[in-house]
């Protein structure tokens, strides 16, 4: 027998050590009177960030930071998503476009679902192909064209609107 | 057969982990009686104090209790409440540091009939008059000599009777580092207990 199994022989009696009688019924009531006295200490914020940390615990940190990304970018997304409840306020893309110059100066942008004025419409008519704000269609405009005596262009162009020509496809 | 045995134990610790998932708070309370015996013996091995061993596997099964919807099955549930087990221990020592008082368990009356203490206490050797409770203070300081990493393997592969696969699970290392630890581990305790074993 070598000295190495002689160690395993005598630490191996060590398994002989043994808790009390009795003792594991009594670890059990125990738990259950902590368990209670836990929930009764503990405030709903501890309880959550307790809930919290053990469902993160064990996981990569990787897939923390990716997790704590999503929810930046979820409530971000969610609290741009809200109206913010002016009335007046115009669609956020029209104030941006408005911004950087891409309406034509003096013309003022909608309101979201607001009502569409005949100043308004006088504005822009001449920038406009269709008029569905009057109730017509840009092929009535031409045809109105058409019945004031203006003919299409035999250069294969029309000028619907003045100031806006679109070639006509054969 | 032992294979048998262990599957069998997997099946039923798998239907108690799943009632206990589903709030079945008697099941959980059947999983703390089944593993309390065998935790008790790695945390106070590894402690060598009754009462922080008692307080300790509070902690473990609170946090077990706490955590089982999140056991997921891959591993046993047994792997799974060992893994906790020995982390927390392991913190708990750290925390610790070297401010340790021995208390003993007391030693069952089964230790007279154990083929390792008759050859031990029977043979020509030194151990042959000594008195088992001078014996175990020996044992138990010579554990505590030994690092934490390598008290916990001898723990689990001496005392405990796990193979080194489980232990390699358990603590999350290759089996070579298992084996590496328990040879450092022996040759120490070799020293430590060298007046017995000559």
């Amino acid at each position: 027998m070598t000295e190495f199994e002689n160690i395993q022989r005598l630490v191996r009696l060590k398994r002989h050590e043994m808790p009390p009688e009795g003792f594991v019924e009594d670890f059990i009531i125990d738990f259950h009177v902590r368990q209670r006295s836990e929930l009764l200490k503990q405030s709903a914020r501890s309880l959550f960030w307790e809930r919290l940390t053990t469902f993160f615990e064990g996981r990569p940190m990787a897939n923390m930071a990716v997790s704590g990304a999503a929810v930046i970018a979820l409530v971000a997304v969610a609290a741009l998503s809200l109206p913010s409840g002016k009335p007046d306020t115009a669609i956020r893309g029209v104030e941006l476009a408005l911004d950087g110059g891409l309406l034509v100066d003096g013309v003022s942008p909608f309101a979201f679902g607001s009502e569409v004025t005949s100043e308004q419409t006088g504005e822009l008519s001449p920038l406009l192909l269709s008029k569905h704000f009057a109730g017509g269609y840009a092929d009535e405009a031409r045809a109105n064209f058409a019945n004031e005596g203006s003919q299409p262009r035999s250069t294969g162009a029309m000028e619907v609107m003045p100031g806006l020509i679109f070639s006509e496809q054969k | 057969m032992n294979d048998k045995v262990h599957n069998s134990n997997g099946e039923e610790d798998r239907i108690l982990v799943e009632r206990a998932q589903n709030g079945d708070t008697r099941a959980f309370d059947d999983l703390v009686r089944k593993y309390t015996p065998k935790l008790y013996g790695l945390v106070y091995n590894m402690t060598s104090n009754r009462d922080d061993t008692a307080d300790l596997l509070q902690d473990i099964f609170a946090k077990a209790y706490r955590s089982i919807r999140r056991f997921m099955g891959k591993s046993s549930f047994y792997t799974w409440i060992y893994s906790i087990s020995v982390n927390m221990t392991l913190n708990f020592l750290k925390k610790r540091g070297r401010h340790i008082k021995i208390s003993m368990d007391d030693v069952d009356s089964g230790i007279q009939n154990d083929p390792d203490f008759i050859q031990v206490t029977t043979g020509p050797g030194p151990l042959r008059d000594i008195n088992l409770h001078e014996l175990q203070k020996r044992l138990n300081e010579a554990m505590l000599k030994l690092s934490e990493d390598h008290r916990t393997v001898v723990t689990l592969y001496d005392i405990q009777g796990l193979q080194h696969a489980d232990i390699s699970k358990i603590l999350g290392v290759s089996e070579g580092t298992v084996r590496s630890r328990l040879f450092y581990a022996h040759r120490q305790l070799q020293n430590y207990l060298d007046d017995f074993v000559k």
